[in-house]
């Protein structure tokens, strides 16, 4: 008992205890408070006929199948995620919920949705970083010519996890006007 | 007081070195190898891919477990891409044979948790899973449980089933203390089990609110701050040990028959107590007092495959990679009347009789099993009591907790409704969720308690089920 009273400070992660000393910030100017998200919706389960696809035949000790994948049909739209990112169902469970909740709240609201309000932020920042990085290198080009060990500025790699989505019927029009209509002004 | 300088380094690199290192001249060099596996990539991974479709039967399938396994081999070998490339090529070749993906990397997912997994121990199936947190869900729905709950978890395997338990019903009702003990025959599950159980523990320490000084200063009765909590002190008392189920409790045997290496549950359960016991000091201080013969739930998942269906129905990994033992039962010693994929339920249910267990979670292979268990159930009666049970009355022996109150048979996602809504009764017995017949559950009298009032279980559990949403 003692002396796993004195192995606890050890098995705790230091990394807590850290965060203390580092809540003072590092810059004076206080972050500016963005604006805030819509409130996340969240739908019934009495809404959506979960299924996990693992087809017909035995189960239990007699079949070892790794498939975790999970389909959710939101009844009263008809729209139909599916999700096998990872092992865990219940991981997949979750992932899939809040896909589902986000289609239905693009289709309700459009531009207004979570989704929408975020993607339109994302494609700001993007912009800005898009002028900053022209004007430097421009600015560069201008400068020191001569100069040519100078290095690509980052590489950015995306690797492809996507979740299949589709759409069985209606809406479908809704929600792709939804990606399509993303402003691009700075 | 010399030591630690002997750490430093003797000299500085030299000037050469510093210039070799400089990121200019490594990074390139990086990222051209790194363009070029991408462009050998495509067509490797094809062929590793089509490697994975036997094993795996279909083509989406293959894909998952190839991005699982580039994962997991991104994880062991960071930055070496080389060796990556060598680790995947022969975890694929491993996989192409028919090992479990479960056995290659190591662990499965069961609910929420992670729990390893180990070759000549059965894989936790989801099924279980679903089927346990159901019973879990029920469980914490019930008003008046006791201040105990005791668990008690057969052929437990990688204890995945206590250990889910514990989890979910900590989360739901940290207020109740639980004790949980998990039984194998194998060592080597019993061994996992503990493993599992310990890694389980460092997470539950990991949880844990960060300051002993917030301990003393937050409030006792926040549930925020109690599961964690409650959750270590559970993880602490659960156990597992190595017992025979099917073996007979040596004092009801003949002294002269044969005689095992492997204890019997019942000597197992009373070593374990007097060992607890034994040692005053400890009486007092466990909040449970360690009775071997009270188990109000039992679950168990145990071998239910007769040798038949072993050879026709079951997957080639499993047939191939996973213990016989853990899924094909030994033959029955009671006599010919009994299927052999049975073989474990009529002892399951006379435990059940002996230690005054008050729910009984069986899983079985699909609904036939299911109906045969819940027949089995139905009829069962204490071995010594028959003729005191012709003489009572059918509503006696189920008040005294002789015969089951209800019997239920579960479908694979027990929680889910029926498309039409209507209630499923099969042969007098009624049928919960969607999917094949996965278990059977089965309440005494005596549990009716705990849901508050007299109404039949599932009359209860559907009313605060409604009064919940």
């Amino acid at each position: 008992m003692t002396s796993s009273k004195l192995l606890r400070p050890l098995l705790r992660p230091q990394t807590l205890r850290l965060s203390k000393c580092l809540l003072r910030p590092f810059s004076t100017t206080l972050p500016l408070p963005s604006k805030p998200l819509p409130p996340r919706l969240l739908i019934p389960e009495n809404d959506m006929i979960e299924n996990f696809l693992k087809g017909s035949g035995p189960g239990g000790q007699k079949i070892n199948k790794t498939s975790s994948a999970v389909q959710l049909k939101h009844i009263p739209t008809g729209i139909v995620i599916k999700c096998q990112d990872t092992r865990s169902r219940s991981q997949n469970r979750k992932v899939a919920r809040r896909l589902l909740a986000e289609r239905v709240e693009e289709l309700e609201l459009g531009e207004g949705a979570r989704t929408a309000v975020k993607a339109r932020e994302k494609s700001k920042k993007k912009a800005s970083g898009d002028k900053k990085r022209r004007r430097k290198y421009r600015a560069l080009a201008e400068g020191e010519k001569d100069d040519g060990d100078d290095l690509e500025g980052e590489v950015v790699g995306v690797e492809g996890k996507e979740s299949v989505v589709e759409q069985s019927d209606g809406g479908k029009s809704a929600v792709s006007k939804a990606h399509e209509e993303i402003p691009e002004k700075d | 007081m010399r030591w630690p300088f002997r750490l430093l380094p003797l000299s500085l690199p030299s000037k050469v070195e510093a210039t070799r290192l400089r990121p200019s001249s490594f990074l390139p060099r990086i990222l051209s190898r790194n363009l070029q596996s991408n462009a050998s990539n495509t067509e490797s991974e094809a062929r590793l891919l089509e490697r994975l479709i036997e094993p795996c039967e279909d083509r989406a399938a293959a894909k998952n477990e190839l991005r699982w396994l580039k994962e997991h081999v991104q994880k062991t070998a960071p930055g070496d891409l080389e060796a990556q490339h060598a680790m995947l090529n022969s975890l694929v070749d491993e996989r192409s044979t028919g090992k479990p993906l479960q056995y290659i990397l190591g662990t499965e997912y069961f609910g929420d948790l992670e729990l390893e997994c180990r070759p000549g121990v059965l894989i936790p199936r989801q099924e279980t899973a679903a089927s346990v947190s159901h019973l879990v869900h029920l469980l914490s729905l019930a008003p008046k449980l006791r201040r105990h709950l005791r668990v008690l978890d057969l052929c437990t395997g990688s204890g995945c089933i206590p250990l889910l338990f514990q989890h979910e019903f900590t989360k739901a009702r940290p207020e109740i203390q639980l004790r949980l003990l998990g039984v194998d025959i194998s060592p080597e599950a019993v061994q996992l089990a503990r493993d599992n159980r310990s890694r389980l523990l460092e997470a539950a320490h990991l949880q844990l609110p960060n300051c002993d000084e917030d301990q003393e200063n937050s409030d006792p009765s926040d549930i925020e701050y109690n599961t964690p909590r409650r959750s270590l002190e559970v993880l602490k008392t659960t156990e597992f040990i190595q017992a025979d189920v099917l073996a007979e409790d040596p004092l009801l045997q003949d002294p002269a028959g044969p005689k095992s290496d492997i204890p019997s549950l019942e000597a197992a359960l009373r070593l374990q107590s007097t060992v607890r016991l034994g040692k005053g000091r400890h009486r007092t201080s466990t909040f449970h007092k360690d009775r071997p013969k009270c188990w109000p739930v039992l679950i168990c998942n145990p071998p239910y495959i007769s040798p038949d269906e072993f050879v026709r129905t079951t997957s080639r990994s499993v047939r191939e990679f996973e213990p016989k033992t853990a899924l094909i039962p030994p033959v029955n010693s009671q006599g010919q009347h009994i299927d052999q994929a049975d073989t474990f339920y009529p002892r399951l249910l006379e435990l059940a009789n002996t230690h005054r267990t008050m729910v009984v979670l069986f899983e079985v292979a699909d609904m036939a099993q299911a109906l045969r268990v819940a027949q089995m159930a139905k009829s069962y009666r204490k071995p010594w009591d028959e003729t005191h049970a012709t003489n009572k009355t059918l509503r006696d022996s189920i008040r005294s907790g002789d015969l089951w109150d209800s019997i239920e048979i579960w479908r694979d996602q027990p929680g889910q409704a029926r498309e039409n809504g209507v209630p499923e009764v099969i042969d007098g017995f009624q049928v919960a969720g969607r999917g094949n017949g996965r278990s059977v559950v089965c309440w005494k009298y005596a549990a009716r308690r705990w849901f508050g009032d007299e109404h039949p279980i599932s009359a209860q559990i559907a009313k605060i089920k409604s009064q919940v949403t």
